[in-house]
């Protein structure tokens, strides 16, 4: 299977999986370290191509333009930088291609909750979010009679000027937002029915302030986990 | 402060800092361009992927590892995505280069390793000339395999194992 995930993020770095395909394995991209770092070491290999091509200078307006896009929507003002996951950073661009295969102007996707502090925990189904398959970062738990996740911070890196978006992917889906981490300690969802018979990621990606205005992950996705129910007494 | 390198440039850039942001485009920008322009060859087009990508290079710039490669690798890959998403959603007609790639119109760049660019020339070098050519026009022109398929008459499936032939003997010879 090695080689079958090499191949396949090497066709992902050239660009020639068919739509299909490439939409299969950014979903995978989302969960599977070993294929992100299959796509960070095919960019390792190639890049050096892409630097060698001729320069052209873009012309005088491009720059306003761009100076325009981008005001607000980095406010990271003088804070301290923080680290993602090696692997992911690299592939900032990447998980975000999804975007492109929708429609150029999209209504808005809805404003995702931040929600409730929570009172004390019940539940059925847990996963432990990790970056890179390391230490555990975050613990998810979720308690099917109440419909209620939450979501507990063990070892999360602070992201000044961004928002960490929570995301659920459940068996072949696209990834689902399923709201916003709160700065400050346990997160708490209410109403979110998942369908546990389905395998389910929770995965946490770190998004412009306010959350992903796509509707799907645009940064990087620094910690994913599995979601595991436990055995019924 | 004079020549700043980039990685400073981009660390400033991630906290926000707008000066910087500037200075990191004039140094890159001829580059992103460039690599842009190949995969749109439509100026209007390949403008608003600088736009896009540089949008994304703003937001993303505290993601950057410099463990992990140059500022320039990581923004040039950022414009080559958002060029070839582009290319995919519009299909524009592009225009087609039937002309094997010319290597010599390369120039060595400065903020990649000569020696990583010399090994990766012998590697092509040593793959046929069609399936080298297969490989370039899909990397730097943003060929997809249906468009390939299409240009040199053959089925995608004859494509695709071009490709992965091509894929494995890049590997092996750069990997050995």
């Amino acid at each position: 299977m090695a080689d079958d995930i090499d191949m396949l993020a090497g066709e992902y770095v050239l660009g020639t999986l068919d739509d299909t395909e490439r939409r299969a394995f950014q979903r995978r991209l989302l969960t599977d370290p070993a294929a992100v770092a299959a796509v960070a070491t095919w960019q390792e290999r190639l890049s050096p191509l892409l630097l060698a091509v001729p320069e052209e200078a873009p012309p005088a307006g491009l720059w306003t333009r761009i100076g325009a896009d981008s005001g607000p929507a980095n406010d990271n003002g003088r804070l301290r930088r923080w680290q993602v996951a090696t692997v992911a950073a690299a592939l900032v661009a990447l998980v975000s291609t999804g975007v492109a295969l929708r429609p150029r102007i999209e209504p808005a996707a809805p404003a995702p909750q931040v929600a409730q502090q929570a009172p004390s925990p019940l539940f059925q189904s847990v996963a432990a979010l990790s970056e890179q398959g390391g230490a555990p970062a975050l613990l998810v738990t979720y308690d099917r009679d109440r419909k209620e996740m939450r979501v507990m911070p063990v070892n999360v890196a602070p992201r000044p000027g961004h928002s960490l978006e929570l995301w659920v992917i459940a068996g072949k889906a696209a990834p689902r937002s399923i709201g916003l981490m709160r700065e400050d300690g346990a997160t708490a969802l209410d109403r979110m029915a998942l369908d546990l018979q389905q395998e389910m990621t929770i995965a946490v990606s770190v998004e412009p302030k306010g959350g992903s205005p796509t509707g799907l992950p645009t940064g990087p996705v620094v910690y994913s986990g599995r979601m595991v129910s436990l055995p019924t007494s | 402060m004079s020549a700043e390198e980039l990685p400073d440039l981009l660390l400033a850039v991630a906290d926000g800092d707008r000066t910087a942001f500037a200075r990191f485009y004039e140094r890159t920008s001829a580059k992103l361009f460039g690599v842009v322009l190949r995969i749109l060859p439509e100026r209007a087009m390949a403008e608003d992927a600088m736009q896009e990508a540089y949008t994304k290079i703003w937001r993303n710039a505290a993601g950057f590892d410099a463990r992990r490669g140059s500022p320039i690798t990581w923004a040039a890959t950022i414009a080559r995505n958002v060029a070839i998403d582009l290319r995919r959603r519009e299909r524009p007609a592009g225009r087609t280069r039937d002309e094997d790639f010319d290597f010599d119109a390369l120039r060595d760049p400065q903020d990649v390793s000569a020696e990583q660019l010399a090994a990766l020339r012998v590697c092509l070098d040593r793959l046929d000339a069609d399936q080298r050519a297969l490989v370039l026009a899909a990397y730097l022109n943003g060929e997809s395999r249906e468009e390939l398929a299409e240009r040199l008459g053959h089925p995608t499936g004859t494509i695709k194992s071009w490709l992965h032939r091509s894929l494995a003997r890049l590997k092996g010879c750069l990997d050995g």
